[in-house]
């Protein structure tokens, strides 16, 4: 039917972006770019998991990849056919052939629906119209899933969580699917229960040789099953490779960050590695260049500039936020008085006019993390001016000051995926380093 | 239950304080009436928590945990909810018998909780700043100007930036983390004693987690405060608890220092649980569902899905709490650890699920690649 | 229960030929197939047909041909409000008992949790026999008929001033005081109207117009406003910005304005009157179950069912339908009441149809005579409060108890 050496899905330069609108023309004001240009390959019988935040976009990419939401852009092809291009009777088959698991076991089944009829569903809607048939294959897998036949008759709130998600798995395989994509299976579910959905999915994986896609934040989850990993962030991915690999040997800091985050049942390891301070950027208006280096710990500096990591993120993060005018002189002064006590503690209205400026700067400092004295005595005359400016009520100055020195290439220009090992791909400045030595290398021998 | 009477006037006598638990719970039940039966959510407890310590109570859903911690200032829907046995002492006064009225005082001031899902606490139509107020105002006579103060610092506290000027902001403006954030101002701005939180990182992205977690930590460190820390993750506990005791159908299956609990994990409830987490090598769960709380089976709750279950389990009461090895106060549920049996049946057995029900043939071969 | 299907499952494994398991399926031998329907419901389509063929020889007779109303077979002519009310019982059948008598499980559970509602089982016996009487009596039993001499006659169990009655006593007379007194007989157990009429008999025909309208206009009423609420909930956008509007302008102009403006320009038959509630009546309706639908729209299991490559129609039937069922049976025992009400409301106000023996005509025949003969308003008064009454228990409890989510497995 179709040609074997074809992935079973390809997906290229995947968008998905919502519009968002304001009065009652809807005209559009921006774009939440919640899958902005993604591609993957899936090879037949392979498990391929997306790992992300909340809000990355790993459920809608999910989506998007399977015709439930329709894409912005990009290309989908499944067995070499475009996805996009089907009509209803060709989307049907493919609805057949891709079937979803949900994250949510209570609410993914109709509280109306008996177990047994919601199972047979699939089938119905697939035109299976010999009802005696279609009871046999549906009790046949409820057996298969751990369940046994005269739960069909039954109803979805009178089964746990966990034999729900039992059911689910029946429901998804009724149609014989090629490909299974599971968004967050088991993360509603208690761990002791989680081991047993995965180790079905598995099985029935195995089987079947089912290809399956797993949605999961839960990178225990992930490293359990799964045979490659993307790891995705506000709409992109940032690394992708064999599970071992990846984790053993991350090379994308957000990777290595999200990694050292996972306590430990260890209670002589305690503390949580390098974490990573602030939320998710708004996606409607994502950071230029790397979008990761509004939080990055491993952003690079420029170059000339001798600093510590450390102090060099906390300066960063005071340009953004400077870039931003989002420096609020009057908080930081109500909370300066507060703190210091005395000296001020006659003040009736607190004002930054009435502050000493040495003060005034050093609290800004202080609210940023960004050290009294900078080690680099370039980088702290320029954070410096940039302070004057902004005591002075001078933004723009401030700006144009911290921007001339502080600009670093990962803000800059964008990283692509490159490869950085045998299957492992990252998108990182950090490894451009290792690209120009190989290419380098290549080059002399 | 006895030692009421002569507990209630402790707290005027400072000097006993150092050496009584902040929190003692003893032999608690909490049931909820139905139709028919009870549904025994929390059938019999004992625990307690010192000043500046991190108890943590563990277990999966339907273990009775949040009951258990909301049974403390009975938060919990009443009726259908009751208590009909149990004791909880705090700071030596006994608190099961306290009228609404004075409960309330204790609620928010002297223990303090913080829950879930930050999304739902938080009431949508006021700022944030009036909610902070309010929390303060309810427990102490603070005038507006003062109670601002107190918020500003409070916000800063808990690591939420430019403070003053985000108290006139509403929640929807506030991402999960830093509402989760204002919780914890919010359940801290009566000086507490005690902290229950709830599954406080459960709704939360890792990253996210991790900043709470520490956040929580140093908190406490500064206060001296004790927090009873309710979870379902393993990974969390170690993470943060000192001590720890693991839930199960209503009852202490084990406790102990997390590092007895970890190391030497003593009831097969809490070895087959540990040997569910990802990289320990155990596979396939725990098989089996939760007893029905209307009618518990006789003996130990877990036999029914325990594989070193014997005869002896299933008949009389849940086991007493044993001691397990030389460790002082590390005790389980378990007749293998009763005085005189031989409680390497079950330290020295694999991870390896020997007698479960259904062994997967193909998966001996160990998990995937 | 239910071990039957798993013996016969395991039986069959060895010996049947044919493929149990979802692996063996032959798909595109599948949708070469095209769709076979279930014989039952091959046999409520053939009702449906019959019914609308015999709608459609009823109108060719009446305006195309002109020869007046078709006379069928044994049924003789049938009025249009017999149609409906025909096609309104097949329905009820259809969707409402028959489910109920295939999933005897199903039913035993639903019983089990109405039955803790005593007012609402008093309410559903109540409602039977008054349905039942309603829909049997007025073919088997005369008309009520005006009678000279009978009037004003009270019930068995009261008398009457002689003066104040008709000519003649059913029940004798007896002198209390020194008046004469009018007993009531069992001839006319619920006493006559100031024309003589029976008012049991009245009021049994009554209770046949009270159900007819009730029923009728309401199905009709939550048909559409299903269909409308449904259709923009579940499309959102464009087509419920229509709808909804058109709904709003719809909504300012009253039913019953609406019906006596008719009324006066072709006539107040109770056909007029159950076309108009049931046509332009379901705007809060709609309203009710648009909103209910936009918050099911979005569970997952909405999602799931496109997964599964289910079209609109079947979605929306399927699963957005029975999950707002809810809003459904508080509709209709909203609307249900409000038009019986309307109706008696109108006949009491004299613009209905005169001839139709509603129960509100009843009352009003007997508004100037409270003090004399008080049964001729009140009994009928009785039937139409109890009616209300019962309806809006039976909907309370129906929705309760029409959850499966409510309570355990039943058995
Ligand atoms: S490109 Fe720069 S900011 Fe982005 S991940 Fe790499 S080091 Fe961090
Ligand atoms: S008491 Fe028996 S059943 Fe309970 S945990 Fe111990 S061995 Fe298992």
């Amino acid at each position: 039917m179709s040609r074997s050496d074809e992935p079973l899905l390809r997906v290229d330069g995947l968008k998905k972006h919502y519009p968002i609108t304001e009065g009652i023309l809807n005209t559009e004001v921006g774009r939440a770019r919640a899958v902005d240009g993604i591609s993957l390959e899936l090879e037949r019988g392979e498990t391929f998991g997306i790992v992300g935040e909340s809000g990355c976009g790993k459920s809608t990419a999910a989506a998007s990849m399977v015709r439930l939401e329709e894409p912005t852009d990009g290309e989908i092809r499944f067995e070499g056919e475009n996805v996009l291009e089907y009509d209803a009777a060709e989307l049907r088959r493919f609805r057949r052939e891709v079937q979803l698991i949900f994250q949510d076991p209570d609410s993914s089944f109709d509280p109306r629906m008996s177990v047994g009829d919601a199972v047979a569903e699939p089938l119905v809607v697939q035109g299976m119209s010999d009802r005696e048939r279609r009871r046999e294959i549906v009790a046949d897998l409820l057996e298969r899933v751990g369940l046994s036949a005269a739960d069909m008759k039954r109803y979805p709130h009178e089964f746990s969580g966990g034999q729900k998600q039992r059911i689910g798995l029946a429901r998804a395989l009724t149609v014989n699917p090629k490909l299974l994509v599971a968004d967050e299976p088991v993360s509603a579910l208690d761990v002791s229960v989680q081991a047993e959905i995965l180790r079905l999915i598995d099985e029935f994986q195995r089987e079947l040789g089912l290809t399956v896609l797993i949605i999961s934040h839960d990178l225990g989850v992930v490293r359990q099953v799964c045979d490659r990993v993307a790891v995705m962030y506000l709409g992109e991915f940032v690394e992708v490779g064999p599970t071992e690999e990846l984790f053993s040997n991350p090379q994308h800091p957000y990777t290595r960050a999200l990694l050292s985050a996972i306590p430990t049942p260890d209670p002589t390891d305690r503390g949580l590695g390098v974490e990573l301070t602030g939320d998710v950027p708004d996606p409607s208006d994502p950071p230029s260049g790397c979008k990761f280096h509004t939080r990055c710990p491993e952003v690079i500096p420029p170059s000339g500039i001798d600093l510590s990591q450390e102090t060099w993120r906390s300066v960063l993060t005071f340009r953004k936020q400077v870039e931003r005018e989002s420096i609020d002189v009057e908080s930081i002064v109500e909370m300066g008085v507060l703190e210091s006590g005395d000296k001020y503690g006659n003040l009736e209205e607190p004002s930054p006019d009435a502050i000493d400026d040495a003060d005034l700067k050093r609290w800004i400092r202080s609210e940023y993390d960004v050290p009294d004295r900078l080690d680099d005595p370039r980088a702290e005359a320029t954070v410096d001016d940039a302070l004057d400016a902004i005591v002075d009520g001078d933004h723009d100055r401030a700006k144009a000051h911290l921007a001339e020195e502080f600009t670093t290439v990962c803000e800059r220009e964008k990283p692509e995926l490159e490869a950085c090992g045998t299957e492992q791909e990252a998108a990182c400045h950090l490894l451009d380093d290792v690209h120009v030595e190989l290419d380098e290398l290549r080059l002399t021998e | 239950m006895s030692t009421r009477d002569d507990t209630t006037d402790v707290r005027d006598v400072p000097t006993e304080r150092d050496d009584q638990p902040l929190l003692k719970i003893s032999n608690l039940h909490t049931y909820f009436r139905t139709d028919s039966e009870d549904v025994r959510a929390v059938d019999g407890v004992s625990l307690t928590v010192d000043p500046g310590e991190t108890v943590a109570i563990v277990g999966e859903s339907g273990s009775g945990k949040t009951v258990a911690s909301e049974a403390i200032t009975r938060l919990f829907k009443s009726p259908p909810g009751y208590i009909p046995e149990g004791s909880i002492e705090i700071n030596g006064r006994e608190i099961t018998d306290l009228s609404d009225e004075e409960l309330r005082r204790v609620r928010g001031g002297e223990v303090s909780h913080v829950f879930q899902n930050p999304q739902g606490a938080l009431n949508p139509v006021y700022t944030i700043g009036w909610q902070i107020r309010e929390a303060l105002q309810l427990h102490a006579d603070v005038s507006k100007s003062e109670a601002r103060e107190r918020a500003v610092e409070l916000l800063t506290q808990v690591g939420i930036p430019e403070a003053s000027s985000r108290l006139d902001d509403y929640p929807h403006e506030f991402s999960g983390g830093m509402k989760q954030r204002v919780l914890i101002a919010i359940a801290l701005a009566c000086e507490p004693d005690l902290l229950i939180a709830d599954e406080p990182t459960t709704a939360l992205d890792v990253t996210i987690q991790a900043q709470i977690l520490e956040l929580l930590a140093e908190l406490q460190e500064q206060r001296d405060m004790g927090m009873l820390f309710i979870t379902h993750d393993l990974g969390v506990v170690a993470e943060i608890a000192d001590r720890v005791a693991v839930m199960y159908a209503g009852k202490i299956m084990e406790k102990g220092s997390v590092e007895d609990v970890f190391e030497t994990p003593a009831h097969p409830y809490t070895r087959a649980l540990l040997d569910c987490l990802p990289g320990r090598g155990g596979i396939g769960g725990i098989p089996g569902e939760l007893p029905d709380p209307r009618s518990p089976p006789p003996g130990c709750r877990f036999a029914d899905r325990c594989r070193h279950a014997i005869d002896a389990c299933r008949t009389g009461d849940q086991p007493g709490m044993h001691r397990v090895g030389d460790a002082p106060d590390h005790t389980t549920s378990c007749v293998h650890f009763e005085p005189g049996r031989d409680s390497s049946t079950v330290l020295d057995a694999g991870s390896e699920p020997a007698g479960s029900p259904s062994p997967p043939d193909d998966l001996e071969r160990g998990g995937r690649r | 229960m239910g071990e039957d299907t798993d013996t016969r499952t395991k039986a069959d494994g060895g010996t049947a030929p044919r493929d149990v398991t979802f692996e063996q399926v032959d798909w595109d031998e599948i949708d070469a197939d095209g769709v076979a329907r279930s014989r039952k419901r091959v046999a409520w389509l053939a009702v449906v047909s019959l019914w609308t063929i015999g709608v459609a020889y009823d109108l060719y007779s009446r305006f195309v041909a002109e020869t007046g109303q078709a006379a069928f077979p044994v049924l003789g002519s049938v009025s249009p409000v017999d149609w409906l009310w025909s096609f309104t019982l097949l329905v009820l059948l259809y969707y409402g008992v028959v489910p109920l008598y295939e999933n005897p499980r199903m039913t035993r559970y639903y019983w089990k949790e109405f039955k803790k509602n005593k007012a609402a089982v008093v309410s559903a016996l109540y409602l039977i026999v008054v349905f039942a009487i309603g829909v049997i009596g007025p073919r088997v039993l005369p008309e009520p008929e005006p009678t000279p001499g009978l009037e004003n006659q009270p019930p068995v169990w009261g008398s009457i001033e002689a003066y104040s009655a008709g000519t003649s006593c059913a029940g004798g007379t007896t002198t209390v005081d020194g008046v004469t007194m009018c007993q009531g007989s069992w001839q006319h157990p619920f006493g006559t109207t100031s024309s003589g009429e029976d008012i049991l008999l009245s009021s049994i025909y009554g209770m046949e117009v009270s159900m007819q309208v009730g029923l009728i206009a309401t199905l009709m009423s939550i048909s559409v406003a299903a269909a409308v609420g449904l259709t923009a909930a579940y499309y959102g956008g464009l087509v419920d910005e229509v709808l909804m509007r058109y709904v709003d302008i719809q909504m300012t102009f009253p039913t019953f304005f609406l019906f006596l403006l008719l009324a006066y320009t072709i006539g107040s038959s109770l056909f007029v009157l159950i076309l108009i509630f049931g046509l332009f009546g379901w705007g809060s309706s709609a309203r009710i179950m648009r909103s209910e639908a936009l918050q099911r729209r979005e569970e997952p299991y909405m999602k799931a069912a496109k997964n599964a490559g289910a079209s609109s129609l079947w979605t929306i039937r399927r699963h957005l339908l029975p999950n707002i069922s809810n809003s459904l049976i508080t509709a209709a025992t909203l609307t249900i009441p409000s038009i019986i009400l309307a109706e008696a409301a109108i006949a009491f106000l004299g613009l209905g149809d005169p001839t139709v023996p509603s129960w509100g005509r009843l009352i009003s025949d007997g508004r100037d005579q409270l003090r004399t003969a008080w049964w001729i308003s009140t009994i009928p008064g009785g039937f139409l409060f109890f009616t209300i009454l019962a309806f809006n228990f039976l909907g309370d409890a129906l929705r309760d108890a029409l959850d499966p989510r409510h309570g355990g497995s039943g058995e």
